[in-house]
């Protein structure tokens, strides 16, 4: 039998958050009786600068909440919206639930899929575009809704789809031309 | 009856969600008036209002703040749920995005009706806007003494801040929420206690939709009588309902409780899109037992929807055209219940989870006859026998689906594929 | 206090207490897996359902309070369905690894399947699984067998007071375990192989060994600190295999800590000392006996024996010191007796509502300080290398009766030095050691595993150790080697060569 168990120690790939995030933590610290409670804020702040929530990171909350490992990396395993892989530059989270999908919603991912080249939950080779499907994003109005980093798109149809897929790439292309 | 806008009267007008215009259009007026009266009087009239929760179960609102004991010594608090994640629910959104000082007045009057100081209002985390616009209003309102410490010298305290979540259904329970609200995973507490008595850090809290509490500024400015008669008998005031699938005007829309279903899908919404037949209805969000076509001439109020076996729940209704297949659509939200269910109980753990296989079988063309009434058997097993009602959301419309629609459930498995046709037209096209 | 009833039973019961806890303490079975008499109700695997009069939906007894005239009904139609239902759901996942699971036999799923499950599996879906997962030295996470109790994860944040386990994931790929892959640190690890109701956490110490119908259950103490954990030993074949925690609520609760379990490596351990010797020659029991005697005899003749030095250590019973007290005072005439012991610990003893790491291991490694302390009258040293410096003077000889002298050493070197000016040295023991190398004398002695008599704990209770297996070889305890001692001819002739 395997013996895999390591222990982690502190200082591994240690994380260091920008000193305005920590401030912001100490802020949201103020809104509540006890520290655990500001848990999922700090996760979400943490995750804004990251862009994911490394195990070093989730070390580095822990260490400032003075909360037991394991609870904080039960918090983050039990909630969607934490990302424990790196994703591509932009995230499309488009929803399948039952009135998106009346509205074309898996005809609209696979559309999505196929122009990408890839399945749901899988980035694109060149990091440009991550693609899942999600459940209901409260816009059932509006079907079929698509997430494009946390954005909301809605209404969409195969046209509008592809679109914002040139406009996302000519997006990200100006940004190399900036950056 | 003239349909008159409560909630969304204000919805379309120009910087709605900032408080100059919200004062301007007496805003704040509700909560200075619960100011003047005890929290006693406020409960009464909030009770004599027949206002009932509108996240789904309908409690009455002014019950559930009487349940808080008057002498406990410890910190009590309000949670405002605005978790908005049923499927088919879009109404909270509007509200805080449109009207957050609606939802900021009518809270603040629910926490001195408890005596509570502290209100968290949880949003969902996917709504960044929201969220916001939330912080952006409470901002506002602090600075102009409307929250924060002594508030217009009332001596009253009422301290507000947006808590978000991460990506959870079953917060919207009301004991997952405060757990959520604690940091925790959020998996619902058994009860009793109820919140009333030990919820949130503890002490006793009250947790209320963002809806419920946008009504009661209007219920303490007009009065408990006027919400009363908008609607029928203990089902006052209107509702946001919200229609999306197979109609022509999916959208928002604000009737009066006890609006015909039959009206809200062909005179509000235009009827099916394309002139199509409808097949199946959900009247209340994806919780609530589905309507056959038959069925849809009912009051939308809870107590007449309870009366034929289903419930008004959120209001979110969601329409399916003739061209819709249901297996599909039962094993759709089964697959929903499976993703979002928090894993603490047997039943739902493990049986919401087996619903969702079954259903995937079948509609994948790999079904077998003994798996319709393995579905009914496994939903009996669930039902009732959970720490939270998931289990219940899962179960009743699965039942409902495969009673009311048993002949093509039996069709889909005896023929291997969908039954609708070889293209499965009813998911869009 | 409120009068209830539970099916044909009329009961008076406390007014704090839940349906389950009142059926349990009058002998009512309802069935449950997450509800443990000493962790928080969890509910959630709603097992415990009852139909309780007046209440529209089936209660978890372990969550309802009682109250007066309350009628509690566990044989109903409904009750019965609701607990096959529980039971169904809790198999479809399962997998069927009872033929090579530790827990059968012990198992409560395996028990309830029989009781109060159905016959037919209707599942037909493929099944979730998990890896195995290694938790450290002490045990192996099957997570596949798991059924969500939370009792293990309850267990070391709220009675360990170490929060290693928890929940990740959600719905039905939750896990229990720990962070990213950790090993478990808990010094009470071992608990959760018994807290775990199922297979799903198993003791690496015991694994695949026995059957635990196969074995022969003896209770017993544990002889790892001054504590005195009432424990069962298990034993198969003459192998003590396994050693559990025995409730006693004012010494050790239900509980037991790992290094306590760990105790019996030392019963089948290499280094056991099973035969006698003389000069390092292989010898009869019997034989090294007389030689001894003859030792004895020889300084009572020069007239040295009030010189002579018995120390004795704290891992002997209460019995085999008093027969060393005597052998010492009558036998040889000396009043120069020593004591390896530990020291009391300056903790609070009793079980208090604080987490086991703050007070259940206690400092004191010796099973019988207290007791020795009152037997001989004397105060102890931890060390022999302390005993020895501690006593400078005039040696005729020095007898040493012990049970692992090899972990009570002390300065080896200062000790060889000691001992160098010493006419002789004769150790009887259970283990060989460094010391026992120098003596002149070995005599085998029983383990704690093979003798019978009573140690005292720290807080002063005198509870019995039990033989579980026969002593190895030669060995014999104390109180027979001092009997036999005395019965020992006393001329030259006995001495070997």
């Amino acid at each position: 039998m395997s013996t895999q168990t390591k222990r982690r120690e502190q200082g591994e790939d240690a994380v260091r958050l920008r000193p305005e995030t920590e401030q912001r933590v100490m802020e949201l610290l103020k809104r509540y009786p006890v520290a655990e409670a500001a848990l999922i804020p700090v996760l979400h702040l943490v995750q804004d600068e990251l862009d994911w929530l490394p195990v070093a990171a989730l070390d580095r909350v822990a260490e400032l909440l003075s909360l037991p490992r394991v609870r904080v990396y039960g918090v983050v395993s039990f909630y969607s919206m934490f990302r424990r892989e790196k994703a591509g530059r932009f995230r499309l989270e488009i929803c399948t639930n039952l009135s998106c999908s009346l509205m074309g919603a898996t005809h609209l991912s696979e559309h999505l899929c196929q122009k990408l080249g890839l399945r749901p939950g899988q980035t694109t080779a060149d990091g440009l575009f991550t693609v899942e499907e999600v459940e209901c994003l409260g816009a059932c109005g509006c079907a079929p809704v698509m997430l494009v980093n946390g954005e909301f798109h809605e209404n969409l149809d195969p046209a509008k789809l592809d679109e914002l897929l040139d406009a996302l790439r000519a997006e990200a292309k100006e940004g190399a031309h900036h950056g | 009856m003239a349909e008159e806008k409560v909630l969304s009267a204000r919805f379309l007008k120009k910087d709605s969600h900032r408080l100059q215009g919200y004062v301007k259009d007496g805003g704040y007026e509700g909560w200075k008036k619960a100011l003047s009266l005890t929290p006693e009087q406020v409960i009464e009239r909030v009770k004599a209002a027949s206002l009932r929760g509108r996240g789904g179960a309908g409690f009455p609102a002014g019950m559930k703040w009487s349940f808080v004991p008057k002498t406990v010594n410890k910190p009590k608090y309000l949670c405002v749920n605005a978790d908005e994640g049923e499927p088919g629910t879009f109404k909270d959104r509007y509200i805080m995005e449109l009207d957050p000082h609606a939802l900021i007045e009518g809270a603040a009057i629910a926490c001195f009706a408890i005596g509570a100081a502290v209100a968290y209002i949880y949003v969902r985390g996917e709504f960044k806007k929201s969220i916001a616009r939330l912080e952006q209003a409470i901002a506002e309102a602090r600075e102009a003494g409307f929250l924060g410490m002594n508030i217009l010298g009332s001596g009253v305290s009422v301290e507000m801040w947006v808590h978000p979540g991460a990506g959870a259904y079953i917060c919207g329970e009301e004991t997952a929420l405060i757990e959520s609200n604690e940091g925790h995973r959020g998996m619902p507490r058994i009860k009793p206690p109820f919140p009333a008595v030990v919820g949130l850090f503890g002490g006793p809290t009250v947790v209320n939709n963002v809806e419920t509490l946008s009504y009661v500024p209007h219920i303490l400015n007009r009065g408990a009588e006027w919400f009363n008669a908008m609607g029928p008998e203990k089902n006052g005031g209107t509702k946001l309902f919200g229609v999306s699938g197979h109609v022509k005007r999916p959208g928002l829309y604000e009737l009066p409780m006890g609006t015909r279903l039959s009206s809200i899908l062909y005179d509000t919404c235009g009827g099916i899109r394309k002139d199509r037949k409808l097949k199946a209805v959900i009247p209340g969000g994806s919780s609530t037992p589905v309507l056959t076509a038959d069925e849809i001439d009912v009051a939308m109020d809870f107590d007449s929807l309870a009366k034929i076996g289903s419930m008004l729940g959120s209001g979110g209704i969601i329409v399916l055209d003739e061209t819709t297949c249901v297996v599909r659509a039962a094993a759709r939200l089964a697959h929903f219940y499976a993703h979002e269910s928090c894993g603490q109980c047997t039943p739902c753990r493990e049986g919401v989870a087996w619903v969702s296989r079954v259903l995937e079988r079948i509609e994948g063309g790999k079904g077998r006859e003994e798996d319709l009434p393995l579905l009914l058997s496994i939903c009996d097993n669930i039902q009732g026998h959970t720490i939270c009602p998931l289990g219940d959301a899962c179960a009743m419309p699965i039942r409902a689906f495969v009673q009311k629609f048993r002949a093509e459930f039996e069709a889909h498995v005896r023929e291997a594929c969908c039954t609708m046709g070889p293209y499965v037209t009813g998911w869009g096209r | 206090m409120v009068k209830i009833r539970i099916d044909d039973m009329e009961i008076q019961a406390g007014e704090d207490q839940t349906v389950l806890q009142v059926a349990l303490a009058h002998g009512i079975q309802i069935p449950h897996f997450c509800f443990h008499p000493r962790l928080k109700v969890a509910g959630n695997c709603r097992m415990c359902l009852v139909e309780i009069e007046k209440m529209p939906k089936l209660q978890i007894a372990c969550g309802t309070n009682v109250r007066e005239g309350m009628v509690v009904l566990t044989q109903t139609e409904r009750v019965k369905k609701a607990r096959q239902a529980v039971m169904e759901f809790l198999l479809i996942n399962h997998p069927l690894d009872c033929p090579v699971c530790d827990q059968c036999g012990e198992c409560r799923l395996q028990d309830y399947s029989f009781e109060y499950g159905k016959v037919e599996c209707r599942y037909r879906e493929s099944r979730r699984t998990f890896p195995r997962m290694d938790l450290g030295e002490t045990l192996v996470r099957d997570m596949n067998r798991c059924i969500h109790c939370t009792r293990c994860i309850r267990f070391l944040r709220d009675v360990a007071g170490q929060e290693e386990l928890g929940l990740a994931e959600r719905g039905g790929h939750t896990e229990v375990g720990t962070y990213v892959e950790m090993a478990l640190e808990s010094p009470f690890s071992l608990n959760l192989a018994e807290v775990c109701p199922v297979g799903a956490l198993t003791s690496k110490l015991f694994r695949f060994k026995a059957r635990p119908w196969m074995m022969d259950r003896t209770p017993t103490l544990c002889p790892g600190c001054s504590r005195g954990c009432n424990a069962t030993a298990w034993a198969y074949r003459g192998k003590l295999l396994r050693f559990t925690p025995r409730e006693n609520e004012a010494v050790n609760r239900c509980w037991m800590c790992d290094f306590g379990r760990r105790c019996l490596d030392r019963v089948h351990a290499d280094d056991r000392l099973t035969w006698a010797s003389v000069r390092g020659q292989r010898v009869t029991r019997s034989q090294a006996i007389a030689a001894l005697s003859a030792l004895l005899e020889e300084a009572r003749r020069a007239g040295t024996a009030g010189e002579v030095w018995v120390i004795a250590s704290a891992s002997l019973t209460n019995e085999e010191l008093e027969a060393v007290s005597r052998l010492a005072r009558e036998g040889i005439g000396t009043a120069r007796v020593g004591l390896l012991a530990g020291q009391p610990d300056e903790r609070a003893f009793g079980p208090l509502d604080t987490p086991l790491s703050e007070w259940f291991i206690r400092k004191d490694k010796f099973p019988n300080s207290r007791g020795a302390r009152d037997t001989l009258g004397i105060e102890g040293q931890e060390t022999l290398s302390a005993l020895l410096a501690a006593r400078p003077g005039s040696c005729a000889g020095l007898l040493v009766f012990g049970e692992d002298l090899g972990a009570r050493l002390g300065d080896l070197a200062a000790v060889r030095a000691r001992i160098g000016s010493v006419p002789w040295l004769v150790v009887a023991d259970s283990q060989r050691s460094p010391l026992s190398a120098l003596a002149q004398i070995e005599l085998p002695l029983s383990g704690f595993a093979e003798k019978s008599g009573t140690y005292t704990n720290e807080a002063g209770m005198a509870q019995k150790l039990a033989a579980v297996v026969p002593a190895p070889g030669e060995g014999q305890s104390v109180v027979s080697l001092v009997s036999e001692l005395t019965r020992a001819p006393r001329d030259l002739e006995g001495k070997g060569d």
